[in-house]
């Protein structure tokens, strides 16, 4: 449940950032503009997510530990893990959209990353500060 | 893995994608307005009422010459095995008697276009390197207007006296008669007309700018597909929004009835085509008619926020009951 609830979350806070820095890089955002964007960036964090994050997530929740993962997390994820889908991004930018399309899709998948570091690091203070009982 | 996301995000992108819509509307002389949903064509009578009057044709364009006959086209693709398009024209006679003014044909009208003034003449676009902008006069014969290396050139339009209006990117320019017979001169009548808007809204064109039309003052009046606005663009070449839709419509066309007032084609998310009229009143108002009913970037931003409180409380609420029973344990 709390994978899903994370990804959700990690979601959701990418789609935030890309709609409040479309109030001020457009003067329109329609449903187009925001359908694209929430579809394109939940089929590229679930397979993101499905293939990398969750790998990543086991392996680094074992070797880092304590409040280093409150700033390891969010930089691994939103820096290393989300590798494969800048690359693509920029890849793709030209073809399916344009420069400043990508910089959103950057900022947002920066955002997923950040978010689900950051939320599974608190998830790991908040059970350490119990099991400390 | 590259190709599966590549081949997701088309997938996507396929869904929000959608066609080219037309801009054919025209008023006959009694005042009627006819308009292409580009599989139809309809006729609006004066007393309100709708009728098909042409059916089964794919055209993007009308033209209404001044003895009340109708032009329009069919366009057709033969199938990704041929991969060729093919095409008729055709004219509804003011007899009501349907005609075709060119036989089947491969490919796309070529020296021929419903751009047309007055007098008959034709005008067209060929859009290459260098593009040119051509005329055909009522006798047959064909020559180059003007040519140069434009932007891209949208939709062309001509008045009755021979006067043409077209935008290259986000630009407007005229190319009108000038002096001695045959010679034309271009003016640039405004510049960046075009908004700041996503390439999914563009879907795939580099232009914002779409249906050109003219009022008896000599404004001239552009469709802005994507920002879904209506500009009027005056003698001073300012312009001045006079017209929104609301989200999921977005105008694509417009023209002058005999009384002033101005009716708009417009293309809906969906591909639904519809025409409003705007009252001379609104527009001497300059009323924004029809203004944004709905903004859903505001509101799916404050939904998105509310989305995530929920799911950190869910997440909170979970992580403690976990605590809990950890808690409990312990003891």
């Amino acid at each position: 449940m709390l994978y899903i609830l994370s990804f959700l979350l990690s979601w959701l806070s990418g789609m935030l950032v890309i709609l409040i820095a479309a109030f001020f890089s457009y003067d329109q955002f329609s449903m187009i503009d925001i359908a694209s964007f929430a579809m394109m960036t939940f089929a590229g964090f679930l397979i993101l997510f499905l293939l990398i994050y969750l790998i990543v997530l086991k392996v680094i929740n074992n070797k880092i530990a304590g409040s280093k993962q409150f700033i390891y997390f969010p930089i691994i994820f939103s820096l290393l893990a989300n590798l494969p889908a800048y690359f693509l991004i920029w890849k793709s930018m030209g073809d399916l959209y344009g420069s400043s399309e990508a910089a959103l899709f950057i900022l947002g998948f920066l955002t997923n990353g950040f978010v689900f570091g950051l939320f599974w690091a608190w998830k790991n203070k908040m059970m350490a500060e119990t099991s400390g009982i | 893995m590259r190709n599966l996301l590549i081949s997701s995000f088309l997938l996507l992108i396929s869904f929000t994608v959608t066609a080219h819509p037309g801009i054919g509307i025209v008023k006959d002389n009694k005042g009627n307005i006819y308009y292409t949903d580009l599989g139809k064509v309809w006729k609006i009578s004066l007393d309100g009422s709708k009728t098909v009057v042409v059916s089964g044709v794919h055209t993007h364009e009308l033209y209404m010459d001044e003895h009340d006959n109708l032009y329009g086209e069919h366009l057709w693709y033969n199938g990704e095995t041929q991969n060729t398009w093919g095409h008729y024209d055709w004219c509804l006679k003011n007899t009501g008697e349907l005609v075709k003014e060119i036989d089947p044909t491969e490919g796309f009208p070529s020296n021929y276009s419903f751009v047309r003034d007055s007098s008959g003449n034709i005008y067209w676009v060929e859009r290459f390197t260098t593009s040119k902008i051509m005329k055909k006069t009522k006798s047959g014969e064909v020559m180059k207007l003007t040519e140069g290396k434009f932007g891209f050139i949208g939709w062309l339009t001509c008045t009755k006296n021979g006067s043409l209006y077209f935008t290259e990117n986000n630009k407007l320019h005229r190319l009108s008669p000038h002096g001695k017979s045959d010679s034309y001169r271009i003016e640039t009548l405004a510049e960046s007309i075009g908004s700041k808007s996503t390439d999914f809204s563009m879907m795939g064109r580099n232009y914002d700018s779409y249906g050109i039309w003219t009022d008896a003052a000599g404004n001239v009046y552009l469709a802005m597909i994507d920002s879904k606005k209506v500009i009027r663009i005056g003698a001073d070449g300012n312009a001045q929004t006079i017209l929104t839709s609301n989200s999921l419509w977005t105008v694509c066309s417009g023209i002058f009835d005999n009384n002033g007032n101005m009716w708009v084609l417009e293309n809906s998310v969906s591909n639904k085509v519809r025409v409003r009229k705007i009252t001379k009143e609104d527009l001497a108002g300059n009323k924004t008619a029809g203004s944004f009913t709905t903004k859903p970037h505001l509101f799916i931003t404050i939904f998105t926020v509310a989305g995530i409180i929920l799911l950190f409380l869910a997440a909170k609420t979970i992580l403690n009951k976990r605590k809990q029973k950890l808690h409990h344990f312990a003891i």
